[in-house]
């Protein structure tokens, strides 16, 4: 987690002295869309990214700031668009989640309840993959 | 019952807000934005046909896509590069998100008061990290639109879990949908503003710090687009936006 602390700190601190040049807008779309991508793809390959957010969130008391709940709103993205992606049915889809409300889940629990009922526990640790939601 | 217009991404957060003000409205024009720093607008039209399902024909829903490139870009650097340094230190020239959604702002305001819109509102969340959409600058933005006639309300800035929230609606709706965000990719803008945040402004300044530097930009910014909203307005004829003629 310190190295990765200490990664982000030195991308972050490149980023700014970038940024602080005064590049004219074209530029400055460019090199943003060159960053958004590599840190995209960086934040997927690196386990604990997405927490390490949620409690810089905490310590600045700005925005998303519960490490569950973020994990969970990750997973749930995951799991929605890869039953929209297999085609499943949403009466079906309806059941096992109206059942998992009524079971009183509670809502950190649901992405991977939902994807272990309806795609399976090996598509969940696939989808839940270094977020840190795996079984 | 009223009109409204709304600041439209087609993620869960403007999705609920649109859901959760259906019940007041009889017409809505939902304005998805779009500047060279954001990719695939055409992302938000899926869950704009999909919320045009499940409002009408009580409500009129309609759904357009608004390039504002030139005010994100005048609302970002309006002075150049130096007078942002000068006034703001690093922060307005690293922080691309600010301009950005004020420009959106902007619009929605001027699409209200160009027809006559009463309300205007959008999914503005408090669990977003960065910017002035928090319980200290909305206060701002609904002065603002206010002093155009036009009430700006954030239908959906308590709730922390509205992508259960829309998930759950659809699958409750008869019959079950699927309901998901699909919304616009933000280029890098809001990442590179996220790690300028995290990893320089708010370690080196403080929260507090923080705070004061946004809400100077935007009084500083406000000015500006009232400049701009009132010179658009006082034009006779035709929309700036495009939107809906």
């Amino acid at each position: 987690m310190r190295s990765l602390r200490r990664a982000l700190g030195f991308t972050g601190r490149l980023v700014c002295l970038v940024a602080m040049l005064p590049l004219p807008w074209s530029w400055r779309a460019g090199w943003y869309a060159l960053l958004g991508r590599l840190v995209a793809k960086g934040m997927d390959l690196v386990p604990g990214a997405f927490t390490m957010m949620a409690e810089q969130g905490a310590q600045y008391e700005m925005g998303k700031s519960d490490r569950d709940e973020v994990v969970s709103i990750l997973c749930l993205k995951r799991v929605v668009h890869e039953l929209d992606r297999r085609a499943a049915e949403p009466a079906r889809v309806a059941e096992a989640y109206l059942a998992l409300q009524a079971n009183r889940t509670p809502t950190s629990e649901i992405p991977k309840r939902l994807a272990c009922r309806l795609l399976g526990a090996a598509t969940w640790n696939k989808l839940s993959r270094h977020i840190g939601g795996e079984l | 019952m009223t009109a409204a217009a709304m600041r439209f991404s087609g993620g869960k957060d403007s999705v609920m807000a649109a859901l959760r003000m259906a019940p007041k409205l009889d017409k809505l024009d939902m304005l998805t934005f779009t500047t060279r720093m954001i990719a695939d607008a055409d992302a938000s039209r899926r869950n704009a046909d999909v919320l045009r399902a499940m409002l009408s024909p009580r409500v009129e829903v309609r759904h357009a896509i608004v390039d504002i490139d030139a005010t994100a870009q005048f609302l970002y650097e309006p002075r150049g590069w130096r007078d942002n340094w000068r006034r703001f230190g690093s922060y307005a020239v690293c922080c691309m998100c600010n301009a950005c959604d004020l420009a959106m702002i902007v619009h929605v305001v001027l699409h209200c008061a160009r027809h006559g819109y009463p309300l205007a509102f959008d999914g503005g969340n408090s669990t977003e990290f960065a910017g002035f959409l928090d319980d200290w600058g909305l206060p701002k933005i609904k002065q603002f639109a206010g002093s155009y006639g036009v009430r700006w309300e954030y239908p959906v800035y308590g709730e922390t879990r509205t992508d259960l929230l829309m998930l759950e609606r659809g699958l409750r709706a008869d019959p079950p949908k699927l309901l998901f965000g699909s919304q616009p990719r933000c280029r890098g803008g809001g990442t590179a503003t996220n790690l300028y945040l995290r990893f320089y402004y708010l370690p080196r300044h403080g929260a507090d710090d923080y705070r004061e530097t946004t809400l100077r930009w935007l009084d500083d910014r406000l000015k500006l687009a009232r400049k701009l909203v009132d010179a658009h307005l006082a034009r006779a004829t035709g929309t700036p936006d495009g939107a809906f003629g």
